[in-house]
């Protein structure tokens, strides 16, 4: 018996393929998806804890969706940091951003802007990690896309309900508790994982110790100057790595 | 602690919200040529670790130099908001994993500080 052929080939089995590519993102995705919530569920206690409101820290977890960018901006509202400072530093510790952007560049750069910014706007660490798991080359574009996105929306939305759970917890804990703090061990871990090099090593050591150094100086000027000073020393290290290689 | 201005935190947020967006959208909208190279590479590369240990670093350090007078800077080491950051440290570099760390630092501070 034939079997009937569905009216638009081509079409059926570009949506096909999308369907199965984005439900492979998904499948990546979802090991990844518990440290998500987790992530999430300190971030809604911290941003409670802070004194924002249910509407203004749900507001913050839909629009910022990034648990440094808001985990940095907590205690400087509280403190009263000017808003210039809360940009610079928002922007100097979510660089990492943009250098994802530069590799998704090849991938994203030839959709239609509205999707490209749709799809930009839901990237995470987590995400583009189950995309580089789960990603082979010379894949067709459809099916990069469906699959980037199959990774991009589950983290979203489990972001969301981390958060919600958060701020559920974070109001039956007793009032005025120390939980502010919880965001800033957060922050701690983040930054102990991306010591691994070196390095990275001598620009942790030598932005903690301009950072202390000049606590005490005004618009956070410490602050930027340990960023100086910690990128500096890094790559001072690294060209003295590769002269080495290159003598040897 | 205790609430902010309503009109300042949102406008906080959307600031925030509009430079991390940025940050995401900056080599999908530009062109690839642009992409920063050697130097600038590897300065962007550095810079997010030397900022987050630039900020956490003199919140989590507080308790050295908020130490009683006379009391020297060493009794600030037993204070739990460093011991749990000293754990989440550890933890991280142990199991490889940064949730680790978070829960390691979690329930050392509330062992150590409680919830009051």
């Amino acid at each position: 018996m034939p079997r009937q052929m569905p009216r638009t080939p081509l079409r059926w089995t570009r949506s096909r393929v999308r369907r199965i590519a984005f439900r492979d993102g998904m499948l990546a995705v979802a090991p990844l998806l518990p440290g998500t919530a987790s992530w999430g569920l300190v971030t809604g206690i911290a941003l409670v804890k802070a004194g924002l409101t249910t509407g203004q820290a749900l507001g913050m977890a839909a629009l910022v969706f990034s648990g440094t960018a808001q985990l940095v901006t907590i205690p400087l509202i509280v403190a009263g940091a000017s808003l210039p400072v809360i940009m610079l530093t928002v922007f100097l510790t979510n660089l990492r951003f943009i250098i994802y952007s530069a590799t998704l560049a090849g991938d994203l750069g030839r959709l239609p802007l509205p999707l490209r910014l749709g799809l930009g706007y839901l990237t995470s660490d987590t995400a583009l990690a189950a995309y580089r798991l789960r990603h082979r080359d010379g894949e067709p574009q459809v099916q990069r896309i469906a699959l980037f996105a199959g990774c991009c929306f589950p983290v979203y939305l489990v972001w969301q309900l981390g958060s919600l759970a958060g701020i559920g917890v974070a109001h039956l804990l007793p009032a005025g508790a120390g939980l502010g703090y919880l965001g800033t061990l957060a922050i701690v871990a983040m930054t102990a994982a991306l010591v691994r090099s070196p390095a990275s090593v001598v620009a942790a050591a030598v932005a903690i110790g301009v950072a202390l150094l000049g606590r005490d100086w005004p618009y956070s000027l410490g602050m930027f100057s340990a960023v100086v000073a910690g990128i500096a020393a890094a790559m001072l290290v690294e060209a003295r790595h590769r002269r080495r290689r290159l003598a040897a | 602690m205790g609430n902010h201005d309503p009109v300042t935190t949102w406008s906080t947020i959307v600031v925030v919200a509009m430079i991390v967006a940025a940050g995401r959208w900056v080599f999908l909208v530009l062109p690839r040529e642009w992409r920063p190279r050697g130097l600038l590479e590897q300065a962007l590369s550095h810079a997010p670790l030397a900022a987050l240990a630039a900020l956490v670093a003199p919140q989590v350090l507080a308790p050295l130099f908020e130490a009683a007078p006379g009391a020297g800077m060493f009794a600030g080491l037993a204070d739990p908001r460093l011991l749990a950051a000293l754990a989440a440290i550890a933890a991280v570099h142990w199991r490889r994993n940064v949730f680790a760390g978070v829960a390691a630092g979690v329930i050392v501070y509330l062992a150590l500080a409680g919830l009051g």
